[in-house]
């Protein structure tokens, strides 16, 4: 068996988020070079300042803390941290708080060692705005004038490897051939393409491949009136199910060449193979009505 | 009420060259068949898988067509590890008015780095950013409990994280008196604090809760689904059982797929012999959300 | 047994294309802290929670119940995170009927929310994934054949779904937490630009941000709403002899609610309902799949105003999905206002002496249901 289709994938996206009050004012605190704490309503200082404690109730202020402060606990960023360079991750406690949070040292630190805050030499309103280092804090002038950032940008990066199942593989190979398979089950014979490795509808039968013609019948469509991004035709176009001949499920697809203000269910469409063989359902350009 | 237990469970790792719809294809109809009862005597379905896995939304939506289009099934899915899944039939069924239902759980963690796709489980302003990978939790969990001289040095981990692989389970659950291969004689489930700073990663009250909620204090040995043995002492101790009591599942683990993998693992104890075993399912950093099962053998 | 279950307290926030005064926690806590207002609970009267939400792709957060524990007020409790696409906030609420029925937990809090400025709806529901179909047609490309072949076969006037955006608008213009609260007359919806013909731009939901919590119990404290039935149905999204207009899980899961709610004839004993309607036609579609209009002839009752504020059976009072969207939370929207409804606390939705009211949801390739029916009487 070919090993399956495969094809690097990554997820990306720069998330634009909204801060809300508490993580706003403390990521301008950061931005002036002021650590902000918040007061649950038990008494406790939590840190980094936080909108809501640790039962789910409101905090009911901000106050600074730190600057000096003491490592819970702490482990090194193995090959480094790509902002940081070598550092160490750590649980921050700064004086004045209750709890910690995790961010980086840019040093070699343990449990109980006290660490600073040393801020960016143009800060953003970001976690990035500081690192830790060893040693005592000096004492700060810094002050938060109440501000607060209300957007961040986050950008998120995942790389994946998309791989195709072994039925999904064997359907792609063959429409790079130009042929469509199908699946026709051992229990109620029924074809269905896509091949999906089964019957939806006998999960316990057995199916076995089969070659669908290339031509079919419009069973629903739409009139695209409307431009959208990554559009393969020119509005206005046909999209719609289409029936192969020898196939009991219908597939999405284009249908190009078509009067979209005639065309009607039921019209006999053939496939229009793509110029260059591609192992996916892109093989097929569109559909075109066929003259009956 | 009449007692819920498991009638059969199956599991299968993948290549990679499976998708998840023949992943779950792989076990669904084996387990069923394996567990005596018919499709049509299972009144609820439900499944459990993580869209972030393999970075495409609405992955859980393919493997339906594995369980039969007619007639349509009363089936809803978790977005976590499959325990959750399991936790949610039992619940169903403990109500009486069904006899069986059926569990599934699948993840293709050969897809991605599972370790930095984890990173994004924590505070999206200002801790993922960082991009801690999973691991990193997970040693300063064991270097916490290093530093307060609940672990030694040696029980934190200096390698990376196991590799995630890909894989299935499915299992199904039935009432009395259908036949089960254990009886589930308690399940609890808690979360732990969002922050990681917030959290007692050492003492895990959380697992004491769960563990406590599931009447686990009878149980011979329980398997613990995380990756580190030293998290396997800490979740002893906070049970309050032997360390030697709580082992690791074994072998690399598929993403979402592992707490069913590990109650597997708990139901060949029951083979064996052992009358009562307890699993302990995992979802989260460090052990944030945990689910504490109890079985006891027919 | 099953222990009956009402619903105690409902909290839901105002809608909007960006909610840019809150973050995720602020939107979710600002829905649950309303509903535990709504019921006269602390967090700590809790005991589990139930969230449900779409694709993670939205926010870029994975498993979103994890940094959401604090802000659930969560910690130390049972929490299940629900995804079953579209249908999700009524399936969380499905299952959170389930924990309450178990006889296991007296009050479950069920949250469900979608913040879907933080990315865009087209990129987060369908990225260019590998090997999956390409986006021949955007989003609606899946839904407006289904439209045309509905209109087909039942010769529906080509205006019914007009008659829907103006009757949903004017609902969701008296709705003050309603994101889109424009009032279209018949003629400027005619004259909306065409998408997917026959689907015109009007008549397609938007992209919201929102939350909405219910918290469901066993003891009825003031002005319960009691769980009378609720059920979840699924199929796949292709098959065989598949009727993609009239989608037998949408059926099977109405058959399966009135069965346990005791409703033998619904189109009399359902006072109210509150229907998953994105884009227009789908309100007569949905009328005949929950046996609240007779087959082929879902519009009429649209087209005479029978389904407006002062028919006999009005739909979506609130404003629907056709005036907020926030996805992963249009569902429990949809069933929290129903529940409203027959506490007679739906403010200006008020159905007058609304006593039994339906709320349903769907999600997928119209394959995932859930739907509740809720009563002022106890079962």
């Amino acid at each position: 068996m070919p090993s399956p289709l495969e094809e690097p994938y990554r997820l990306e996206y720069v998330y634009k988020r909204t801060t809300g009050p508490v993580t706003g004012a403390f990521l301008a605190g950061l931005r002036s070079g002021v650590l902000l704490g918040s007061r649950a309503r038990d008494g406790r200082v939590l840190f980094p300042a936080s909108e809501v404690d640790h039962r789910g109730g409101a905090t009911v202020g901000l106050t600074p803390v730190g600057p000096g402060a003491v490592v819970v606990t702490a482990v090194e960023a193995r090959g480094g941290h790509p902002a940081f360079g070598a550092a160490w991750w750590a649980l921050i406690r700064p004086d004045g708080a209750d709890t910690s949070m995790l961010h980086l040292v840019g040093a070699p630190v343990r449990a109980g060692d006290r660490v600073h805050p040393v801020w960016a030499a143009t800060p953003a309103g970001s976690i990035f705005d500081l690192v830790w280092m060893p040693g005592e804090a000096q004492a700060s002038a810094a002050t938060w004038s109440g501000d607060v950032v209300t957007t961040v940008r986050t950008p998120v990066g995942l790389d994946y490897v998309a791989r195709a199942g072994v039925a999904a593989s064997t359907f792609f190979r063959a429409l790079a051939e130009r042929r469509v398979l199908g699946e026709r089950c051992a229990a109620c014979g029924k074809v269905s393409a896509p091949m999906r490795g089964g019957c939806a509808t006998c999960p316990d039968a057995a199916v076995t491949t089969v070659e669908l013609a290339h031509t079919g019948v419009l069973t629903m469509f739409t009139v695209v009136r409307f431009p959208f991004e990554g559009q393969r035709l020119a509005p206005p176009y046909v999209a719609g199910w289409i029936l192969l001949d020898g196939s009991d499920v219908p597939l999405f697809h284009l249908v190009g060449g078509a009067d979209p203000d005639t065309i009607e269910v039921g019209a006999r469409v053939r496939a229009v193979w793509a110029d260059a063989p591609v192992a996916s359902l892109e093989a097929i350009q569109h559909f075109t009505p066929v003259s009956p | 009420m009449s007692r819920v237990g498991i009638a059969s469970l199956v599991s299968i790792r993948g290549d990679g060259s499976l998708d998840e719809r023949e992943l779950v294809r792989a076990v669904v109809g084996r387990a069923i068949a394996a567990s005596g009862v018919t499709r049509a005597q299972i009144g609820a379905t439900v499944s459990a898988s993580n869209d972030l896995v393999v970075g495409m939304p609405f992955s859980f939506v393919g493997p339906l067509d594995v369980i039969g289009a007619w007639p349509p099934i009363s089936e809803s899915h978790v977005e976590t590890d499959g325990i959750f899944a399991l936790w949610e039939a039992w619940l169903r069924l403990t109500i009486g008015d069904l006899d069986a239902a059926l569990v599934y759980a699948f993840g293709r963690g050969s897809a991605g780095d599972q370790g930095k796709v984890s990173a994004l489980a924590l505070d999206p302003i200002l801790t993922a950013p960082l991009a801690p990978d999973a691991s990193v939790l997970e040693r300063l969990q064991l270097q916490a409990a290093a530093d307060a001289g609940v672990l030694d040095a040696v029980d934190v981990p200096t390698g990376p994280s196991p590799p995630a692989v890909d894989g299935a389970v499915a299992m199904v659950l039935v009432r009395e008196p259908l036949r089960a291969r254990a009886w589930i004689t308690g399940f609890d489930q808690r979360i732990d604090h969002a922050s990681v700073g917030w959290r007692d990663l050492v003492g895990l009250p959380h697992v004491r809760a769960a563990g406590g909620g599931a009447g686990m204090g009878a149980a011979e040995r329980i398997v613990l689904s995380a990756p580190w043995i030293g998290q396997a002492a800490l979740v002893a101790d906070a049970l309050g059982a032997p360390r030697r009591a709580v082992r690791l599942l074994d072998g690399p683990v598929a993403p979402m797929a592992a707490g069913l993998d590990a109650v597997g693992a708990a139901l060949r104890w029951i083979d064996d012999g052992a009358r009562v075993v307890g699993v302990i399912g995992s979802a989260g950093p460090a052990l944030q959300h945990v689910a504490a099962l109890t079985l006891e053998a027919p | 047994m099953k222990r009956p279950v009402a619903v105690v307290g409902v909290g839901r926030t105002r809608c909007a294309a960006r909610r840019d005064d809150v973050s995720i926690l602020g939107l979710v806590r600002e829905a649950v802290d309303a509903a535990l207002l709504d019921a006269g609970l602390d967090h700590d009267d809790i005991d589990a929670v139930v969230l449900g939400k779409a694709p993670d792709t939205f926010e870029g957060v994975l498993q979103p119940e994890l940094m959401l524990a604090d802000a659930l007020g969560a910690a130390g409790k049972p929490v299940l995170r629900v995804h079953t696409a579209g249908s999700v906030g009524g399936s969380a609420a499905v299952v959170g009927t389930t924990l309450v029925a178990s006889g296991r937990f007296q009050r479950v809090l069920v949250v469900a929310f979608e913040k879907q400025s933080e990315s865009n709806a087209m990129w987060a529901l369908s990225p260019r994934y590998p090997f999956s179909p390409p986006a021949l047609a955007g989003a609606g490309g899946y839904f407006a054949p289904i439209i045309r072949a509905y209109q087909q076969r039942t010769g529906a006037p080509a205006d019914t779904g007009l008659h829907v955006v103006c009757k949903d608008r004017a609902n969701g213009a008296r709705n003050p937490l309603a994101h889109v609260r424009e009032v279209p007359t018949l003629d400027e919806a005619a004259r909306s630009p065409m998408l997917w013909d026959p689907v015109r731009y009007v008549e397609t939901c938007p992209s919201s941000d929102g939350a909405c919590a219910v918290i469901l119990a066993s003891e009825p404290g003031d002005a319960p709403a009691w769980v009378r039935g609720a059920a979840v149905r699924s199929e796949p999204v292709i098959f065989a002899g598949r009727d993609e207009i009239t989608p037998a899980a949408a059926f099977a899961c109405a058959r399966a609610v009135y069965a346990e709610a005791g409703v033998t004839d619904p189109k009399r004993q359902i006072d109210v309902a509150e229907l998953y309607v994105p884009f227009s036609w789908y309100e007569p579609m949905w009328l005949e799949a929950c046996g609240l209009a007779d087959p082929g002839v879902g519009w009429r009752p649209v087209v005479e105003g029978v389904t407006a504020m002062g028919g006999a059976l009005p739909v979506n009072p609130s404003g629907g999905v056709l005036c907020s969207n926030p996805i992963g939370a249009s569902g429990l929207f949809r069933f929290a206002e129903a529940a409203l409804q027959v506490r007679g606390r739906a403010g200006p939705a008020q159905v007058d002496g609304a006593r039994t009211a339906l709320g349903h949801a769907y999600g997928g390739g119209s394959q995932f249901f859930a739907m509740w029916v809720v009563g002022a009487d106890r079962p």
